[in-house]
């Protein structure tokens, strides 16, 4: 088997004596949609945040497409095709929706000194915002601030700006929190179809969905990796029905 | 916060009336015999420029600065020290013509750019309360420097006279209509230049750091460098400030770098609509036409003018050009239907 497009080596950080995330090791295959899943507090956003860069890694090893990665800024990271969305979302609100993607486009484009032609005017990073507009059912709102979208509509901006650079992993954090079940059934349908183009790091709490669509399902209780493996293994594990009980989490 | 998208064209509009005002200003000053209004104009069209400049590191940038005084003394000392040289039958550096408008303005313009690089790549390390504190420190510095400087046993100077233009032009700036309309040719042309850096991907990425830095970086630019780079032609432009400022009051003393200096520009940016380069413009006509009218009502007048700013800024958080933004009706749709219509379409 080739090697695995992201790696983590007994990774760990702590938030003074709280080891958020204690000593993880976790390999996403290219082509998979790998699953992360763990009781609140788990710290499976922290681990996100290592992996991107967005927090330093207290030790460890992160290795990315081949190369070590531990040591680059988060910025440095995004450039070599990691992109992702927040739990709490996170775009321009004041700009327009297409600014919103528009940038996105430019900066992975490294075209940001560019002083004199107006963005707007790039019209192949316009197709292209537009395109990815388009992509995420935005195209219409592409005008309105984006800060006035429904929240819905806005966790789907941040993927079409996660997908501006067309990016070799996505990382993904509860795409469908604070969803309604329609806006979660549409998200659901988004993460099937980019999965057969993409690489995705999910975190999620909604079990449904997850085993709908997950390859590779890794459970995290406590900073730690309690298992990881097939949906279908672990949704039958009893070691994982414990974690999620004992913390007094529905696993729904 | 001023919307980041596209300057919207009302803002246009405004930025045309205006200047149509300034085009016609000189000859409505004959008109009316106030010549006075001309030195007055020549003063809000030169701090206009700081005050443009500013907009752009705490405007587009979100960075408020409140040094930027110490980049309009650089450029006026520029002017005082060329002069200072020619008095004493001296050159700058083995140049000649160091009262020479093509030698002494860009050379301010360009000393004042470099200081900004050094100030700003320190500063920039800091955000928010520790950047404010960190640009008034340097602007203090400065200031406190050429306090102790001495021309002539004394820390100021009058110039006896303006930046002398090539013979070629034809153009004394001892006439007070001429400097006006070059001080005027300097604001538009640098608003202009500001216009199209903040709608082009620069301005756009920087405009986005300031909404949002987290997500900027992790789309993979650290806005940093785009930020010193705003820091950098902020402090360009207060040196063109300066450079004009020096010839406007003939003058060149410390009180140009004083912190309340700073302020001023600040409350310009922030009373005119900051983030729309259109917007401190007003904010300095308003500021310096406030401050002329207090003056003549009352002595006290500086107490008048806080609580009339703190109202200002209250009920008017968009600034001036934000209130005008608002007004209701399509007023310059109408406008322009009237020109097709005189324009002979209907
Ligand atoms: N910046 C921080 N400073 C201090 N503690 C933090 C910080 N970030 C996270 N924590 C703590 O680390 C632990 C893991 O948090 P994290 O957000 O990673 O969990 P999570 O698995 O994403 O939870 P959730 O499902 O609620 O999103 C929690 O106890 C949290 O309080
Ligand atoms: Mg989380």
């Amino acid at each position: 088997m080739s090697d695995p497009l992201l790696s983590l080596r007994d990774v760990g950080r702590s938030f003074g004596a709280l080891a958020a995330v204690d000593g993880v090791d976790l390999d996403v295959a290219a082509g998979t949609l790998h699953a992360l899943i763990g009781p609140n507090g788990a710290g499976k956003t922290t681990l996100v945040n290592l992996i991107d860069g967005a927090l330093k890694a207290d030790r460890g090893q992160i290795r990315f497409a081949g190369r070590p990665i531990v040591h680059l800024p988060d910025h440095a990271r995004a450039r070599l095709g990691l992109a992702r969305t927040y739990q709490i979302t996170s775009i321009f609100p004041a700009s327009s929706v297409r600014d919103n993607v528009l940038v996105a486009v430019v900066a992975a484009s490294g075209r940001t000194w560019r002083m004199w032609r107006p963005m707007v005017r790039d019209t192949a990073a316009c197709d292209r915002a537009m395109a990815l507009l388009a992509d995420v059912g935005l195209a219409e709102h592409a005008e309105r601030p984006a800060g006035t979208l429904a929240h819905g509509q806005q966790r789907q901006l941040e993927i079409a700006m996660a997908l501006a650079a067309a990016p070799r992993l996505l990382l993904l954090d509860e795409p469908m929190a604070g969803m309604g079940p329609e806006e979660s059934a549409d998200m659901v349908e988004r993460l099937r179809d980019l999965k057969t183009r993409h690489t995705i790091l999910l975190v999620e709490h909604d079990m449904d969905a997850v085993f709908a669509l997950a390859d590779v399902v890794t459970v995290l209780v406590s900073g730690r990796v309690l298992m990881t493996g097939a949906p279908d293994d672990v949704r039958t594990d009893e070691g994982v029905r414990q974690a999620y009980l004992g913390t007094g989490e529905d696993a729904a | 916060m001023a919307s980041g998208s596209e300057s919207p064209r009302r803002r246009r509009h405004v930025a045309l009336i205006l200047l149509a005002i300034g085009l016609a200003l000189p000859g409505y000053a004959v008109l009316v015999d106030e010549p006075f209004l001309v030195t007055l104009a020549t003063r809000i069209v030169v701090l206009a420029v700081a005050a443009v400049s500013l907009d752009l590191i705490l405007g587009y940038g979100g960075l408020v600065s409140f040094g930027h005084a110490a980049f309009v003394g650089i450029g006026a000392y520029a002017v005082g020290t060329g002069f200072f040289l020619d008095f004493n039958n001296d050159t700058l550096l083995g140049w000649d013509g160091s009262v020479d408008v093509l030698l002494i303005w860009p050379l301010g313009v360009l000393v004042a750019a470099l200081v900004a690089l050094a100030i700003g790549a320190i500063s920039l390390r800091t955000r928010g309360i520790g950047f404010i504190m960190i640009t008034l420190a340097f602007a203090q510095m400065l200031f406190f420097l050429v306090q102790s400087l001495r021309w002539q046993g004394d820390d100021s100077l009058a110039l006896w006279g303006r930046s002398e233009l090539p013979d070629f032009t034809g153009l004394d700036l001892n006439d007070t209509t001429t400097f006006y309309y070059v001080a005027l040719a300097c604001l538009v042309g640098f608003t202009w230049l500001c216009s199209r850096l903040v709608d082009a991907p620069f301005g756009r990425i920087l405009q986005a750091g300031r909404q949002n830095e987290k997500r900027m970086r992790a789309l993979g630019v650290a806005v940093d460098r785009h930020r010193l780079a705003a820091f950098v032609i902020a402090g360009a432009g207060g040196g063109l400030s300066g450079v004009l400022l020096a010839n406007a009051a003939e003058f060149v003393g410390p009180a140009y770098l004083a912190w309340n200096r700073s302020g001023e520009l600040i409350v310009m940016v922030v009373l005119g609509g900051m983030g729309t380069l259109v917007g401190p413009i007003i904010g300095a006509g308003a500021l310096v036409m406030l401050e002329e009218y207090l003056a003549q009502v009352t002595e006290h007048w500086q107490i008048v003018l806080g609580p009339v700013l703190l109202l200002a800024v209250l009920f008017a958080r968009r600034g001036i050009l934000g209130l005008i933004e608002a007004l209701p009706g399509d007023w310059m749709g109408r406008l322009r239907r009237w020109r097709a219509r005189r324009s002979g379409d209907v």
